[in-house]
């Protein structure tokens, strides 16, 4: 069977550093604006008590990609493993795909002239390396999963300021965190 | 009209006549040659891979692995050899390649003409030496020393070989140094009157650990591979305390978090410290046998010290107190990390003081996993071979002269006999990162020659005569070490140094040629060598039997990485405590020499002035280490702009909604930023992080006054500051 | 004239031109004396290439209001502008304008390094200073130019590098230079780019 793969990110380990972020910026030596990975800062009480939570999210490799329906010229597409990949050199820069993505993940590199997103490093994955946030995570929050093979049964597939995911249907999951004990005087 | 004042002349047509203008020759003919025959053997498409150590005042001190591709730096991450970097760098340290190729960096040796003119002509490094060395020895021959010439020197770079600066200095004669450190000066008096030196056992061990309490500590932010440990400890089972003022972002992570006020830590500790001796919790077999002056200590507990008192103080209810007590007492081993920024205050020294009273009488010290840590130096014991020159002969004075480094400008100012005339600042900004930068700025004022050596322009650039352009790691060699693992990393030199720039080493050289030249003698520093050689130096038999290792080159083909002899990881394995009895010392009769209580008592903080209510504190920011890292361009498209953290009930008191403009201000200064409304604080407490803001003009030390910490003579030669005891008002800009 | 002295009359002002701002750049200009100036801009006003367009008259013309205080800031001017210790406000590497931030060593300057080998040229000092610096990319041309077989290298060099950079620089150089002898420079580089570029055009390469 083919698999379905997914990043999975858990909250709980994540201290919102962001060195995910850098890290694949380093890698592909991106522009400073270009963040195929981002780290967003989550609602204070998501969880009840006041807390400091972050999310760290990339392209969502979803299974009904915005992105590719939009594409006029055929730029994306999505392989058997679930990664959808985006072709720069086929892409012409109108920017439609960024439209039309619910989590507006590709991004237009003025630059370059074309949109850039999160390929999964699929050429990493295919010679059995990890992808680089997934490698670099200080915390190791961030893992690949096939989720033909892993129900994962304390996940979810959605947190606050994540778009409704009934309609791309994106494979990416998230562990909440548990709420700590807090004494606090304020 | 300049035509005027010059004499017309036949005309000559083209490139002919501006070449003879110029006196250069055509372009491409004799004039100094860009361009070169491409050598043979060139090839492109070659990648190498060399090992470098992030030297950053940083905890974490990693072993890094540098890609370089047609000489070319493409990409930089953490060793995997060493199993505490573990293949994986901070957020900051991905930033490296930025550093590296920053167009901000400084490329040439400099000098203004007109101090903070902007005005700048480019000089050689010859001609950088020639103007150096002439004013240290007019200055030398003028007040028959080299005392009025002082070195403003820390933790920009912890490179062994980066002490070449101090060296050079040392080689010239007696100087003024700006001594002591704005880091851990109190906690490490306090632990070295309880223990004889501050220790603290392998972060690693935090695995091992059944019960970790962050006292006033942020890895998260801080030590972000100590973090890792600590959560995996966490998912194995081991409770997470965290306690500090603020929610920071460790204290997110916590299974229990406790708000303590500020400064009362130590009132804390002595409340559990009076629950475990009223309930029997402690290990007096420990007590007996490996400490001095638990009677006293017990004594005084029993007398001053009550839970209610301990709950008022602190703000932590009663019932709480208790438990924790009961909780950290009883777990084997239990760990507490004490964080540099709780001992920023007044009673600084004396709270650790009692935290460390805890984990003696619970007998947490000197077991693998639990310990009272705080900072080490065990693997600190290099040749430091670049600082063994002395003085040359005849040279003035009999020693160094001392200012504090925390009341910089105010000392400079005051030194007199002979006054202070030149200052070599470098791994620094002391114009950014000082309390009183007004001050520190009246200080330059008084110099004849300002000389700083750094990487970037920042304030304190900006305030020189002369600017020396430095290498970033990765174009210079060198050797590192943690003042918290127990990993030595070796640094080699990944690529060319771009531009001009030098290693400090380098220029201690340089300067020491120069001053050779003009005055045969006049420094005994080498006046030539080979890096390589001198890293080699560094390394004797005992850190070498210590690491394992056979010398600086077998490391650097093996690895680039060591982790030392698990002997000396535990802490106090051996319960020969360094203090003058040789046990771990209640009653300290040092601590009492040096003005303190013998006891660990609990000392009062420091109040609040009416008119200024608020506490602001200035902790370390996530993306920068003190005036490093936060200016890169990958960090300014998170982040570009510092802020204020103010909670809600304070904010409403006087109209602040998120993102408005605040003005912060007391006695000492005042600046304007942005509010952000946050429960991450508590109500009587704003909080601004330290840092340098490129293109902002302001820093978080505006309104920090130079008051001291209680401690830091003992270990640090001067106290520290007491950053967070800095009180303001704030308003609606 | 015939043909043949046309064109060569017209490699010889493009030699000129070139060979005055590798010098320019490599900072021999800063220390000429006073009195020498005006030499300097004798020179330059009977340069027809400078005369041809507005740019390089504006410059001239410039240069022609001189006056010995003008020549003071000139070199501070200079050093803000292409070499520091501050920022550089008009950043002399190519590929400081390919990317936002203005920095250094990316994937340009190794193009730029291939080109030189190509040619079987490398900078002297190569991994110390940036392949892309102005200096070197104009030291090449006038390299190219040297020789009519090497016609096709010179403009596939100027279209894919040079040419496509000094524009934003010159615009750097307006904005930000406090110096008439930096803005007249800023000028004359602008008004001779755009001549290339029109002789690169008509010549349909
Ligand atoms: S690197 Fe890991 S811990 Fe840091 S922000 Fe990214 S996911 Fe979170
Ligand atoms: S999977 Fe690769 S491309 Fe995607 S965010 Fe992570 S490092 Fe970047
Ligand atoms: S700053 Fe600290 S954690 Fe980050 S790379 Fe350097 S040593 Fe490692």
């Amino acid at each position: 069977m083919a698999k379905k793969l997914g990043f999975l990110v858990n909250i709980e380990r994540c201290i919102g550093c962001h060195a995910c972020e850098i890290s694949c910026k380093s890698f592909y030596q991106l522009e400073p604006n270009m963040r195929r990975r981002r780290v967003t800062e989550l609602p204070e009480e998501l969880v009840g008590t006041p807390v400091r939570a972050f999310v760290s999210t990339a392209c969502n490799h979803c299974d009904e990609p915005a992105c590719k329906k939009a594409c006029p010229v055929g730029a994306y597409t999505k392989r058997e493993d679930g990664i959808v990949v985006h072709d720069q050199n086929m892409c012409i820069g109108c920017q439609m795909c960024g439209k039309a993505c619910p989590y507006g993940v590709p991004q237009f590199n003025p630059v370059k002239k074309k949109m850039d997103k999160c390929s999964m490093c699929y050429d990493r994955l295919d010679v059995g390396q990890l992808p680089i946030c997934v490698e670099k995570c200080p915390l190791e929050a961030i893992q690949i999963v096939d989720y033909n093979e892993v129900e994962p049964s304390n996940s979810v597939s959605v947190v606050p300021t994540f778009a409704d995911p009934s309609i791309t249907h994106p494979t990416t999951h998230f562990i909440l965190p548990k709420p700590g004990k807090q004494t606090r005087r304020f | 009209m300049l035509n005027e004042t010059i004499s017309r002349r036949t005309f000559i047509k083209g490139s002919v006549s501006l070449s003879a203008l110029l006196g250069l020759g055509a372009a491409g003919t004799q004039a100094p040659k860009g361009l070169i025959p491409k050598a043979a053997a060139k090839t492109n498409g070659k990648v190498e891979q060399f090992y470098n150590a992030c030297p950053r005042n940083c905890y974490d001190t990693c072993s890094i692995l540098t890609t370089v591709e047609d000489g070319r730096i493409t990409f930089i991450t953490g060793n995997e050899k060493n199993t505490y970097t573990k293949g994986r760098l901070c957020v900051k340290g991905n930033t490296y390649p930025r550093v590296v190729y920053s167009p901000d960096r400084i490329k040439y040796p400099m000098r203004q003409k007109g101090r903070g003119s902007g005005n700048w002509e480019r000089i050689s490094w010859d001609e950088a030496y020639t103007i150096i060395a002439k004013k240290i020895l007019e200055i030398k021959k003028e007040y028959g020393s080299t005392l009025p010439i002082c070195l403003n020197k820390y933790s920009g770079n912890f490179n062994i070989l980066n002490y070449a600066t101090e060296g050079m200095l040392s080689s010239i004669g007696y100087t003024t140094r700006a001594q002591g450190t704005p880091c851990d000066p109190a906690g490490s008096d306090a632990q070295g009157f309880d223990m004889g030196v501050a220790y603290n056992n392998d972060p690693e061990q935090f695995l091992d650990a059944d019960y970790i309490i962050l006292w006033g500590a942020n890895p998260s932010w801080t030590s972000a591979h100590s973090m890792y440990f600590i959560e995996e400890a966490k998912e194995n089972g081991t409770k997470l305390v965290v306690i500090d003022p603020l929610i920071t972002q460790t204290a997110s992570k916590a299974d229990e978090y406790i708000q303590v006020k500020a400064s009362t830590d130590g009132a804390l500790a002595l409340g559990m410290i009076r629950y475990i001796l009223d309930n029997q919790l402690y290990d007096k077999e420990w007590v007996n046998q490996n400490s001095i002056g638990f009677n006293e200590f017990f004594a005084y507990v029993k007398k001053n010290i009550t839970l209610d008192w301990a709950a008022e103080k602190t703000g932590v209810p009663k019932p709480v107190i208790e438990r924790i007590a009961r909780e950290y007492a009883t777990a084997k081993p239990a760990n507490i990390w004490i964080g540099f920024g709780m001992q920023r205050h007044v009673n600084g020294g004396a709270m650790v003081r009692a935290i460390d009273a805890l984990a003696a009488i619970t007998g947490n010290i000197g077991k693998k996993g639990g310990g009272v840590n705080y900072i080490g130096g065990e693997t600190w014991g290099f040749n430091y071979h670049t600082m063994s020159f002395g003085a040359p002969e005849g040279s003035g004075g009999e020693e160094d002269r001392f200012v504090n480094m925390n009341n910089f400008g105010a000392q400079v100012l005051a030194a007199n006999e002979p006054p202070i005339k030149m200052m070599w600042i470098a791994c620094r900004n002391p114009l950014a990162q000082d309390p009183e930068p007004t001050v520190v700025k009246k200080a330059f004022d008084q110099m004849d020659l300002v000389v700083t050596a750094d990487l970037y322009m920042n304030q304190t650039v900006e305030y020189s005569d002369i600017v020396l352009p430095v290498t970033t790691p990765f174009e210079s060699v060198g050797i590192n070490v943690s003042y918290w693992h127990y990993w030595m990393n070796v640094n080699e030199q990944a690529i060319k140094p771009l531009y001009e720039t030098k290693s400090d080493l380098e220029i201690a050289m340089g300067l020491s040629k120069k001053l050779n030249q003009i005055e045969p003698g006049s420094c005994t520093f080498p006046v030539s060598g080979d890096p390589l050689e001198w890293v080699e130096k560094e390394l004797n038999n005992d850190i070498k039997a210590l690491f394992g290792v056979k010398s600086w080159d077998d490391l650097r083909k093996n690895g680039g990485t060591a982790k030392a002899n698990e002997s000396i990881t535990v802490a106090w394995n051996d319960l020969k405590f360094r203090t003058p009895s040789g046990k771990y010392e209640f009653y300290s009769k040092k601590a009492a020499q040096y003005g303190h209580h013998p006891l660990p008592v609990f000392t009062e903080e420091y109040k609040a002035p009416k008119e200024y209510p608020i506490r602001c504190m200035s902790p370390h920011w996530k993306f920068g280490i003190h005036s490093q890292f936060q200016h890169q361009d990958w960090l300014m498209a998170i982040q570009d702009h510092p802020f204020i953290e103010i909670h809600p009930d304070l904010a409403k008191t006087r109209s602040i909604k998120d993102g408005d403009i605040v003005k912060i201000i007391n006695e000492t200064g005042y600046m304007t930023l942005p509010a952000k409304i946050t429960k991450m604080v508590p109500a009587d407490t704003v909080v601004m992080y330290e840092g340098w803001w490129k293109g902002v003009n302001y820093t978080e030390n505006f309104t920090v006054k130079a008051l001291a910490e209680d401690m830091g003579e003992y270990k640090k030669g001067q106290r520290g500051i007491a950053f967070h005891d800095n009180f303001v008002n704030i308003e609606k800009a | 004239m015939n043909h043949s002295e046309i064109k060569h009359s017209c490699l010889e002002e493009r030699m000129f031109m070139y060979q005055l701002f590798l010098h320019y750049y490599r900072g021999d200009l800063l220390k000429l004396p006073a009195a020498e100036w005006g030499k300097l801009l004798e020179i330059l006003e009977c340069q027809p290439a400078l005369q041809s367009n507005d740019w390089g008259r504006k410059a001239v013309l410039q240069l022609q209001n001189m006056t010995t205080q003008t020549l003071e800031p000139f070199e501070y001017d200079f050093n803000r502008l292409f070499v520091g210790p501050n920022k550089l406000l008009a950043s002399p590497f190519e590929s400081s304008y390919q990317n936002f931030e203005g920095t250094v060593m990316q994937a340009e300057t190794l193009k730029v390094r291939n080109f030189y080998y190509y040619e079987g040229l490398q900078v002297a000092n190569e991994g110390g200073l940036p392949d892309d610096h102005i200096q070197f990319e104009l030291e090449f041309i006038l390299h190219l130019l040297s020789s009519e077989k090497k016609k096709e290298a010179l403009h596939l060099f100027l279209e894919k590098h040079l040419l496509k950079w000094v524009d934003q620089h010159c615009a750097r150089i307006e904005e930000h230079s406090q110096s008439l002898i930096t803005l007249a420079f800023g000028y004359m580089l602008k008004g001779f780019i755009l001549l290339e570029k029109s002789l690169i055009e008509g010549e349909g390469l």
